[in-house]
């Protein structure tokens, strides 16, 4: 009798997690976004046939399944912190670094060497020519590595990533002129401060002020100092993509912003789109620090396009074709310039040519990270 | 559908357990057959017309065969086996090698013949090899025949070996189609022996999968030597866990509705000869072969010469089995050199030396026959194996093998310890009763074996329950997380 009641009991505690999870995940209501991993959420598929004949639907409803589990969070974060604890170094690509670093990891197999070798044709191509109308010291393409690449000492040992020498090394020779920045060892120089976000994959405003300097530098411009400008910590409690990868952080990071002294700005976001088109007198979107992506306090993260008009009456005007890793940078930026136009190719299909480069900029700029830069699909809005 | 998902965990086995257990007990072949047909289709809506096809073939052929053996009429009855053979081997001839037939015509005779693109019918190689065997057995007195049509339909489509086995002969279940019972220690051995094999697939396999799967992605010549070794036993090992992962699910759930497959796999990697490995990998293949393939074509009674001719004929077929390309059947034959030549001296050699010598020498040639196994591309193949021979161009070590070690060396003994039969033999020692038991049925009605009471029963009970629940909750954690949830025995 008692064997038979100590059998039922691991038949019981099965049966209890199956339906519990079972009943709980059908009825748990859907949601449509996940702040957690910056993406919306499958829906339930619609069914018909024809879908259901061609096996869509039933892969349609496990993707469903699978984004509206209950507590989806919970059970990724289980996971990363299970293999934590049995020593692997890095979880799904994001190296477990010292410090509470969580710094991604890319290796070759990352990249499609198609899309690489078009996109520095691409960039060669679009700086060669503007360079030609604007002269050596009006273009600059300004590289800024991963933290793989710059806080090297944090990582594991043995850790591998892919080469992005080799690659700015190949931008370099495809530049007729002097325009490439590469911002790697001078980033180095300074490892030891808060340059890059411990969970995100951003550099800090800090990181991007060194990268400042060194444009300014090598296009004459006096950079300003780091104390003409109020520094403010908006918040200390931010965890970034790195960490959403694998819900697992150890400890938040801080956003410093900067503000110079004096100096006005008016932003209007989006002109393409003109009902759509919002316009705001600050370079910090503090109404995001309530979001999961605090990055986007700079600039109000991603848009297609950017028009920045300051108080600086120097007749000077930039056009900054990006990547977000410039959203840190361009507040040290603008104040070189009486009107800056930020455009994004991810997002603003109508082709950097269609701007007028040589009518309406005095200067233009080129900022990425190496390995957003490599995956881009859209470099060849560069040259239409 | 696969086993180690979250629609089968907490969609299928929700609703088909609790309606298994409720209709009364000569409706459950239905419902196994009912739900076997739509565990199927769900990932393949149109082939599930071509098992029908083939259960429907089958079971008629059974009945003729039956039939005409009743009536003295043994020759008519040899025509339905031949029928029941011709059209599984076709169907499997044509959607599985359909175009590998094609290719070699084209490149023989230089013809352009259009490829067909079919894509491989789900656990198609497992359920025609499944259906033969049922007509062969009713023809040799080995089982009896299945009258009805929907027993007969559940045994074909059993979803828990419907697409990667074990490969269950007809004789096997035969008598547990029309009569089983279902006891709480057989649902609760069924449990622990499914939450295994979900452990070893998903925690395991898939784990050490993702060192495989970075390092085959790279040109194998710029591979290190290290980095090469690394990465084939990394498939090695995935391979194992995978596989007998899988084949535990099967069995586990085959318990817990009451049937007793028999062992698909014994610890391979103990073994001390390449003869030995075939006995404990893949068992119900290798008894497949020989129950229908290699005994009828004379096996060994008929001298040495027609012997080798049989084992090489085994061979080449079990290559084959494997995949529709030339480097499963280099991979066949590579066993089949090994294995003839065992049996002609060096089985003898084996025996007398240390074990330890034996399991070097068996592992050794095992690891290497995977990188056949993995690359269909035979240039890539050849590359590789040469890297791991030193004659690759990445030198001996690079940063990337010593980071995948250091990164991976947890997981890698804990692999190695779990694919030895060490923590088995430590629980039945503490535990007992010996969990191996050769007859389940018997074992079942009398409560004993893995049925039985054990040793420390209160202990066991809370050790196999934490077991249950923690690999459940990790596995589930698994599942959630990643779409890397790769399947390795589709293909075939």
């Amino acid at each position: 009798m008692k064997k038979k009641i100590l059998q039922t009991i691991p038949v019981v505690l099965f049966l209890t997690l199956i339906f519990t999870l079972a009943v709980w995940s059908h009825f748990k209501p859907d949601e449509a976004i996940s702040e957690l991993e910056n993406r919306t959420l499958a829906d339930m598929p619609e069914f018909t046939w024809a879908s259901l004949m061609d096996g869509s639907f039933g892969s349609a409803y496990e993707t469903y399944l699978s984004d509206q589990f209950v507590m989806r969070g919970m059970w990724i974060s289980l996971k990363s912190s299970v293999e934590a604890a049995l020593g692997k170094q890095d979880i799904k690509d994001v190296y477990l670094a010292d410090n509470d670093y969580l710094i991604r990891r890319y290796t070759d197999a990352d990249f499609d060497a198609e899309t690489v070798d078009k996109n520095i044709t691409e960039l060669c191509k679009f700086v060669n020519n503007t360079t030609l109308e604007l002269g050596e010291d009006h273009v600059k393409v300004v590289m800024i590595p991963t933290a793989a690449a710059v806080l090297t000492d944090y990582l594991p040992a043995h850790a591998t990533q892919f080469d992005e020498a080799a690659v700015i090394a190949r931008l370099k020779d495809g530049m007729a002129f002097d325009n490439l920045i590469d911002t790697t060892d001078t980033l180095k120089a300074h490892s030891g401060e808060y340059i890059y976000f411990k969970n995100d994959h951003h550099w800090t405003a800090l990181g991007a002020y060194y990268g400042y300097a060194q444009w300014a530098d090598s296009c004459g411009i006096t950079p300003m100092a780091l104390s003409d400008f109020q520094k403010e910590t908006v918040t200390e409690d931010f965890y970034g993509t790195n960490q959403s990868r694998i819900v697992y952080g150890r400890s938040p990071d801080s956003i410093d912003i900067y503000q110079a002294e004096g100096i006005t700005y008016r932003l209007s976001y989006d002109r393409m789109l003109d009902q759509a088109k919002t316009v705001s007198d600050t370079l910090y979107a503090r109404a995001n620090l309530e979001k999961k992506d605090q990055y986007t306090v700079f600039l109000d993260g991603n848009h297609a396009i950017v028009d920045i008009e300051t108080s600086v009456k120097n007749g000077k005007s930039l056009l900054v074709v990006k990547d977000s890793y410039a959203h840190a940078m361009l507040p040290f930026i603008v104040n070189h310039f009486e009107h800056v136009t930020v455009v994004d190719t991810r997002y603003y299909n109508l082709g950097v040519q269609s701007l007028g480069i040589e009518e309406n900029y005095t200067d233009v700029l080129v900022i990425h990270n190496t390995a957003k830069f490599m995956l881009d699909a859209t470099a060849f809005m560069l040259n239409v | 559908m696969v086993f180690s998902s979250l629609l089968f965990l907490f969609r299928f086995l929700a609703i088909v357990l609790p309606l298994y257990f409720i209709v009364p007990n000569r409706m459950r072949n239905l419902v196994l057959f009912l739900a076997s047909l739509v565990f199927y289709a769900w990932g393949e809506p149109v082939y599930v017309v071509l098992m029908l096809f083939s259960t429907v073939v089958d079971y008629t052929s059974g009945r003729m065969v039956a039939r005409n053996l009743e009536r003295g009429n043994r020759g008519k009855a040899r025509i339905f086996v031949a029928v029941s053979m011709v059209v599984n081997l076709s169907l499997l001839g044509f959607f599985k090698y359909g175009d590998f037939i094609i290719e070699n015509i084209n490149a023989v005779f230089g013809t352009r013949i259009g490829a067909m693109n079919l894509g491989l019918p789900i656990g198609i190689s497992f359920y025609t090899f499944q259906t033969m065997s049922y007509t062969v057995d009713v023809y040799r007195g080995d089982a009896k025949v299945q009258k009805n049509i929907i027993s007969f339909g559940a045994y074909v489509a059993l979803f828990p070996q419907l697409i990667a086995g074990p490969i269950v002969r007809f004789q096997t279940i035969a008598e547990q189609l029309n009569h089983r019972i279902h006891t709480m220690a057989q649902t609760s051995y069924g449990i622990t022996r499914f939450m295994t094999g979900l452990g070893k697939k998903v925690l395991l396999a898939n784990n050490i999968g993702l060192v495989w799967t970075e390092i085959s992605a790279i040109a194998p010549e710029n591979l290190s030597m290290l980095t090469a070794w690394i990465g084939i036993i990394a498939f090695s090992l995935q391979l194992y866990f995978d596989f007998s992962g899988y084949s535990d699910m099967a069995i586990g759930l085959g318990e817990i509705f009451g049937f007793h497959f028999l062992e698909n796999f014994n610890y391979p990697y103990m073994s001390r000869s390449i003869t030995e490995f075939w006995r404990r990998w893949h068992i119900s293949l290798g008894t497949w072969f020989r129950e229908y393939v290699y005994i009828p074509l004379g096996g060994n009674r008929k001298g040495k010469g027609r012997q080798i001719c049989n084992i090489a004929v085994v061979w080449f077929l079990t290559g084959l089995w494997h995949g529709a390309s030339w480097n499963f059947v280099i991979w066949g034959l590579y066993f089949c050199v090994l294995l003839i030549l065992e049996k002609l001296f060096l089985l003898k050699v084996l025996e007398r030396i240390p074990a330890v010598f034996g399991h070097i020498y068996t592992l050794f040639l095992v690891v290497v026959s995977w990188a056949i196994f993995s690359y269909n591309d035979m240039t890539d193949g050849a590359a590789y194996i040469k890297t791991m021979f030193g004659m690759g161009t990445g030198g001996l070590t690079d940063e990337r093998g010593l980071y995948l070690l250091m990164s991976n060396a947890v997981l890698f003994v804990i692999l190695i310890v779990a694919a030895t039969n060490l923590p088995s033999k430590l629980i039945s020692r503490v535990f007992a009763p010996e969990t191996e038991n050769p007859d389940r049925a018997a074992a079942v009605e009398a409560g004993t074996g893995v049925y039985g009471a054990r040793k420390y029963q209160v202990v066991y009970t809370i050790l196999q329950s934490v077991f249950i629940v923690g690999i459940f909750l990790w596995a589930t954690a698994y599942l959630v997380d990643s779409s890397f949830n790769p399947f390795l025995y589709f293909r075939f």
